[in-house]
């Protein structure tokens, strides 16, 4: 999917009052049409569910129309049976969900296309087994229609409260871990790990929910039908319907996908022809919906909505004229009095007595070993961190510096023994380690690059977010409050690395450098005792670089926090560093005092003379 | 049984050659085309369209075997525009993008069929004669063994074209990083046309002969029909042709012998979705597979 | 942000509390409830000229009842077809439509009333179908609803307008039907009878005794297939093959061998044309070429010989209709070309025309008092034979008014009629 901006909040007043109108006036209608737009939102909702799967997790599901079956029999199954139909609906969704979340589930073991064509063969699989089965199907029952939704009028209110609701798990997923989590999964994959972020179960959550929403979606096309004697609107044509209502809608905007269900499936029913000819819509729509997915896929990827964001920005600007003053992308000088309040405020996190003693030896590194295929990335390292130490770690490209810091963070296999604190970790899971202690940042920004800076910070914390990822979505209990705190801490860091101004800003829109800041600001966020940071001056100019490096003296004085540096600039190394490690083709070369080291000659040869440069290599 | 398997093994090599083509765009280009169904059974119902009305313009009937010729052209030109207009735009972008645009492009070409070829069934004699064989009590059409030979070839031919060409190398190594790829000297253009190109004749030369093996070419038949090749090609590990073709062949033979057993509808689709599944938990990469899941 | 959406959320929420409270609604449409259903008819033809003749009726007289649609030289019907979709019918049927209908009105119309045929939709969707049925009922105000669709859409159909208080009529008949639905009037052979009766057909007149069955993957079908064999064994004949396929499927050579090792003589095909005239010949190219038998609708059409010539020669069709080439087609034959010259009649068009017929007699014999009770009753008493489609026979209870088939032939391409409508062989 083309990766959107993920914007779920509506957009401004204009455009909020530009749809409480459409449905004012919707609510005038006759009773034909508001049937059939009860039949729209359901699709609608579906698609939204849809929505979650492809925008949030970059997962493609071909599969949808069979969910929304198996949400539609369900319902009936249940609901003709005596049930009530709030029992109806609830179990609708969570059948729906769990058949999502078993569809789902070859996504923990291959990735992305593959992915797809297993949900395919389940749409194949649902149309040609479940489907026919009259038990499954519910054929001869009837869903009996509630009392109060008797009129066609009812119906469409309650399906505009099932699309509201649907709206506002949305904007929760928006404010909540669980999207963040999501988004990391999506864009960051493997390293979201890093993040105490497990892409496997965190894909199956959002099967989970997406199906679930799409469960919602059954249960409505059941309450309108009363009984569904065919499984023609389950058919993988309808899948794929789906599919090119969510690409032309615009992944990740709800009202672009609205209107793209009103104008798929509502339009053939509203008009009897296409204006100016004879030709009956059913007969264009289905081909021009496919068209215009592939153009939308080619050259509009943000659909719909995107045309809805432009729209929205102009009418701001004309309702909303004052001057904005675009905030200069760098980051600002910070006070150091404030800094280094906000520092220690950060460091306070819940963390067992253990992990907090002091300890000589932070980190232990005894014959670590990385092999990819045939290649040795490192061979055998043995170094040690002290607490309260900045350890440089310097060498060529290819050295296996930053190989190491995946062996540390879990993201490499790894021979031999890492302690942590006494803690093994080549033992534990690499989403475990981020709760230890360790953060790290990557050479390569391991961020998510469409989303805000201060969504970035919030995801880095997120070990600290110990409620259940489901809870947050509903808002439960004390998730609320969690992230209210979250969002403190992150304004804290930003604060205290001069970023607070960019807050709100795309991640991908700064400028290189700043970016480089802000993953330095999200790891120190999280609270660590140990902080790897990858390159931190590639971007910087010299005034930055400084800055940096004085806050690492701060950090390191104040906190007593312990930093390994990979670093290319000799200077930094030279005023910041206690110890410095020198790699050549992942072996160990010299180590020592970095006024010592610098100068050996295998250092010289090996390394020198890219001193000044940051050269982004390849690991 | 016996006869089953054979039958099944025919079904298998058919799927096998819509496989191969998809299998080589992959290869080249990272991205997995839906659509190489509806490209092949366009280009055949075209040439059997004008077979019936003559080709407009100059009025020209063609013969049973040209159909299959027009097939094979169609699907080369159609490979070429989609390859250009769409796909081409789309190589930097993620894979999914790639997979969703030829989904969007297959519905197109499927209700553009159902537009001017109408809903109903063409009938669609076989472009190979009309002879037929018997192998283990199976009796197998022209077009079946004829594609069980075509895929043999086309294995043949591909497994020298990678290994001995060097436009077959520079397919090998475009890994759809198109930088790096030219940084290499790797014409990548050129590879893409080429990719896509072929797997329109393939596809053509599968519909043409697989649509009278099937009694009659139907809008939408071929895509439904992709999916069983896409599916092979998935348990083959998605960047193998041999891979692909052992695929489809287990998929064939799977299908013929528990659709045979078992009276219960979708028996069958259920196997396959088992035997999809369980290769991919077991070994991501596909059968004969070399990368790590994409 | 929060607090924007949160103001948003509420404002959606209270505008459409005030709408509804307001009746903020343009259309007087009052709110009823399912039971309600006659009372909102009545509303929704209260222009009508009809129901003001009707209450100035001497009291004691039958209430001919509402007549929505029809005026003193008008009268609306509407017709329910499946024309885009998974399963549509091909485009030619609608001309038979017209073409019967504008050779009513050439006559003068019934009891001088001219007929306007209106026709929607369904793509092939139950839900789209009952959409289609209430724009028909409310927006267009036609005065009955004929429908033709898969048995399924005809159920949903068939329940909705029942519930309605419609008068309708369906064309294919599911098996088991509901007795209590005395709005709806069938057409055809209930399907569950029908296949007992192939049955009969194949054992006893054309004297097999090794059957067989495919059958389509849908539970509305299973009646038939189950009274099918039921029937044969009770003849004692062996149902030597059994299968259902999927309606999508193309490859067909694991049943073409079993049809092969089963060495059925006659094997019936219960499933869309696509299917079937691939089955031929797939089976065909196997070596094998039985008595294929169809049904009607699903089947009965020339057009399929157009795909497997050679695979269907010999075939046999049940059918509620004659063959285009029996000179009882003359009729519309004549008014085809007429109504759309340059065109060739053919046996889709046949479809239209004989249900046309029925309906026009229906509505003839409920006389120039027209109302929707009334209809009902005319139907309920109707027999008729009409050109072309099986002798209606409806009585007080009975629900299906063509218990007959006539028996289809291939000869030469083209279905001839084998043996003429009866009940029983």
């Amino acid at each position: 999917m083309p990766k959107p901006r993920v914007d779920l909040t509506p957009s401004r007043i204009g455009s909020a009052v530009i749809v409480a109108a459409v449905a004012l006036w919707s609510l005038g209608l006759s009773d034909t049409k508001l049937s059939i737009l009860v039949g729209v939102a359901a699709t609608a909702i579906a698609a939204l569910g849809l929505d979650v799967l492809v925008a949030r997790t970059g997962e493609l599901s071909l599969a949808h129309a069979a969910f929304l079956g198996i949400g539609a029999f369900t319902a009936i199954n249940v609901g003709s049976r005596g049930a009530s139909w709030p029992v109806s609906i609830l179990v609708a969704m969570v059948v729906t969900s769990a058949a999502a979340t078993i569809a789902g589930l070859p996504s923990l073991r291959i990735r992305g296309l593959q992915v797809a064509i297993t949900t395919l063969a389940f749409q194949v699989f649902a149309e040609t087994f479940l489907f026919t089965r009259t038990d499954v199907t519910a054929a001869n029952r009837t869903l009996p229609t509630p009392p109060f939704l008797q009129t066609d009028l009812r119906l469409y209110l309650f399906a505009l409260a099932a699309i509201a609701l649907v709206m506002l798990v949305r904007y929760r997923l928006g404010v909540t871990k669980a999207g963040r989590m999501f988004l990391a999964v999506r864009d960051i994959e493997q390293r979201a790990r890093c993040f105490a972020v497990e892409p496997g179960p965190t894909k199956l959550l959002a099967y989970a929910l997406s199906g679930a929403i799409v469960g919602l979606a059954g249960s409505i096309v059941a309450l309108k039908a009363g009984t569904i004697a065919s499984k023609d609107p389950f058919l993988l044509i309808e899948s794929l319907q789906l599919v090119a209502i969510v690409v032309v809608g615009g992944a990740g905007s709800a009202w672009g996908i609205i209107t793209a269900a009103v104008l798929v499936k509502g339009l053939p029913q509203f008009i009897d022809s296409v204006p100016f000819t004879h030709v009956k819509p059913e007969r264009v729509v289905p081909m021009a919906s496919a068209a215009l997915l592939v153009v939308a896929v080619v050259a509009v990827p943000q659909g719909i909505g995107g045309l809805y964001r432009a729209l929205g920005r102009r009418l701001d600007r004309m309702l909303v004229p004052r001057l904005r003053e675009r905030p200069s992308p760098r980051p600002r000088p910070a006070d150091a009095v404030v800094a280094a309040q906000h520092a220690i405020e950060l460091h306070d996190v819940p963390r067992p007595l253990r992990l907090r003693m002091p300890v000589p030896a932070l980190l232990e590194a005894r014959e670590v070993g990385v092999q990819y295929g045939g290649v040795t990335a490192l061979g055998g390292l043995t170094m040690e961190v002290r607490r309260g130490e900045i350890v440089g770690l310097i060498g060529a490209n290819g050295a296996g510096k930053s190989t190491f810091f995946n062996a540390v963070s879990g993201l490499a296999p790894t021979t031999g023994s890492i302690r942590y604190r006494g803690v093994e970790l080549t033992e534990r899971p690499a989403s475990a380690r981020s709760a230890l202690g360790a953060a790290r940042t990557f050479q390569d920004l391991g961020l998510i690059r469409a989303e805000s800076v201060r969504e970035n910070v919030l995801l880095a914390q997120t070990w600290l977010a110990n409620y259940p990822s489901a809870a947050g979505i509903l808002g439960l209990g004390s998730t609320i409050g969690t992230e209210r705190e979250l969002r403190r801490r992150a304004g804290l860091a930003l604060e205290l690395f001069g970023l607070d101004h960019l807050a709100n800003q795309t991640l991908g829109d700064l400028p290189y450098g700043t970016m480089r800041i802000v993953e330095i600001a999200a790891a120190v966020a999280a609270g660590p005792d140990l902080l790897l940071l990858d390159e931190a001056t590639a971007g910087l100019d010299p005034d930055e670089s400084h800055a940096i490096g004085d806050r690492f003296l701060a950090l390191r004085d104040e906190l007593g926090l312990t930093l390994v540096l990979v670093e290319h600039h000799v200077p930094m190394i030279a005023r910041v560093c206690d110890y410095t490690y020198c790699l050549e083709s992942g072996n160990l070369i010299a180590e020592g005092p970095p006024a010592e080291v610098t100068n050996q000659p295998q250092v010289i040869a090996s390394f020198l003379g890219r001193s000044d440069a940051a050269t982004g290599g390849t690991r | 049984m016996l006869a089953r398997i054979v039958t099944g093994l025919s079904s298998g090599a058919a799927y096998a050659l819509v496989a191969v083509g998809v299998v080589l765009i992959y290869k080249s280009t990272r991205a997995l085309s839906l659509a190489q169904g509806e490209i092949g059974a366009f280009g055949f119902f075209l040439g059997l369209r004008w077979a019936v009305r003559g080709m407009p313009g100059t009025g020209w009937h063609p013969s049973r075997f040209g159909t299959l010729v027009i097939a094979v052209v169609v699907g080369m030109i159609l490979g070429a525009v989609i390859e250009r207009v769409v796909m081409r735009p789309l190589i930097r972008r993620p894979p999914l993008d790639a997979v969703i645009a030829t989904l969007g492009v297959a519905l197109f070409l499927a209700l553009l069929e159902q537009e001017l070829f109408g809903t109903a069934t063409q009938l669609a004699p076989s472009p190979v004669g009309d002879w037929s064989f018997d192998i283990f009590g199976a009796t197998l059409i022209a077009p079946r063994i004829v594609a069980v030979i075509l895929t043999a070839v086309v294995a043949f031919a591909a497994f020298l074209f990678f290994s001995r060409s060097r436009f077959g190398l520079a397919v090998r190594a475009t890994t759809g990083d198109p930088a790096v790829a030219r940084l290499m000297g790797i014409p990548v253009t050129r590879v893409y046309r080429f990719a896509w190109v072929t797997a329109g004749a393939l596809a053509g030369l599968a519909v043409a002969l697989l649509a009278p093996a099937f009694g009659g070419l139907t809008p939408f038949a071929m895509t439904r029909f992709s999916l069983r090749a896409l599916a092979g090609a998935v348990i083959g590990g998605l960047d193998s042709i041999w891979g692909a073709i052992v695929g489809c062949l287990l998929i064939g033979v799977l299908e013929a012998v528990v659709g045979g057993q078992f009276d219960t509808p979708g028996t069958a689709e259920f196997a396959v979705l088992v035997l999809v599944i369980t290769t991919l938990v077991v070994r991501p990469q596909g059968l004969l597979g070399a990368e790590a899941a994409s | 942000m929060r607090r924007r959406t949160i103001v948003f959320a509420v404002f959606v929420v209270f505008a459409s509390l005030v709408a509804t409270a307001c009746g903020a609604r343009f259309k007087n449409h009052e709110e009823t409830g399912g039971a309600g259903a006659s009372a909102s008819a009545t509303t929704v033809a209260g222009s009508s000229t009809t129901t003001a003749a009707a209450s100035s009726l001497p009291s004691g007289a039958k209430e001919p009842g509402p007549a929505p649609g029809v005026t003193d030289t008008e009268i609306k019907i509407g017709y329910l077809l499946p024309i885009t979709g998974a399963a549509p019918i091909p485009s030619k049927f609608d001309k038979g439509v017209n073409a019967y209908w504008s050779y009513v009105n050439s006559k003068g119309g019934i009891n001088g009333r001219k007929v306007t045929a209106i026709i929607e939709d369904t793509q092939s969707q139950a839900e789209v179908a009952k959409d289609k049925a209430k724009k028909l009922i409310e927006d267009d105000k036609v005065f009955t609803i004929i429908a033709l669709d898969r048995l399924e859409n005809q159920q949903a159909i068939q329940q909705y307008l029942n519930d309605r208080k419609f008068p309708n009529i369906q064309v294919q008949t599911q098996p088991d039907l509901a007795q209590d639905q005395v709005w709806t009037f069938n057409i055809t052979i209930d399907q569950g009878d029908q296949g007992a009766l192939i049955a009969d057909y194949m054992v006893k007149v054309l004297k097999y005794n090794k059957v067989g069955i495919m059958t389509e993957n849908t539970p509305m079908l299973t009646p038939g297939h189950d009274k099918f064999k039921k029937e044969a064994e009770k003849l004692g004949a062996k149902v030597v093959y059994e299968k259902t396929i999927e309606g999508t499927q193309n490859d067909f050579s694991n049943e073409a061998l079993g049809l092969k090792n089963s060495g059925a003589q006659s094997v019936w095909m219960y499933m869309a044309p696509t299917p079937a005239a691939s089955i031929a010949n797939q089976a065909l190219a196997a070596g094998f070429h039985p008595t294929w038998f169809a049904n009607s609708i699903s089947f009965g059409f020339n057009l399929t010989f157009l795909v497997s010539p050679e695979g269907l020669k010999g075939a046999r069709a049940f059918s509620p209709w004659l063959p285009l080439d029996d000179p009882r087609t003359d009729t519309y034959k004549k008014a085809y070309v007429a109504t759309n010259p340059g065109e060739t009649p053919d046996d889709l068009g046949l479809l239209g025309w004989g249900i046309g017929q029925v309906v026009g007699a229906g509505i003839e014999k409920t006389g120039p008092k027209l109302g929707q009770n009334a209809f009902r009753d005319a139907m309920q008493h109707l027999h008729f034979t009409p050109d072309l489609w099986a002798p209606i026979t409806f009585d007080p209870g009975v629900r299906e008014g063509a218990n007959v088939v006539a028996v289809l032939k291939e000869d030469g391409g083209k279905w001839v009629l084998e043996h003429d409508f009866a009940s029983k062989f």
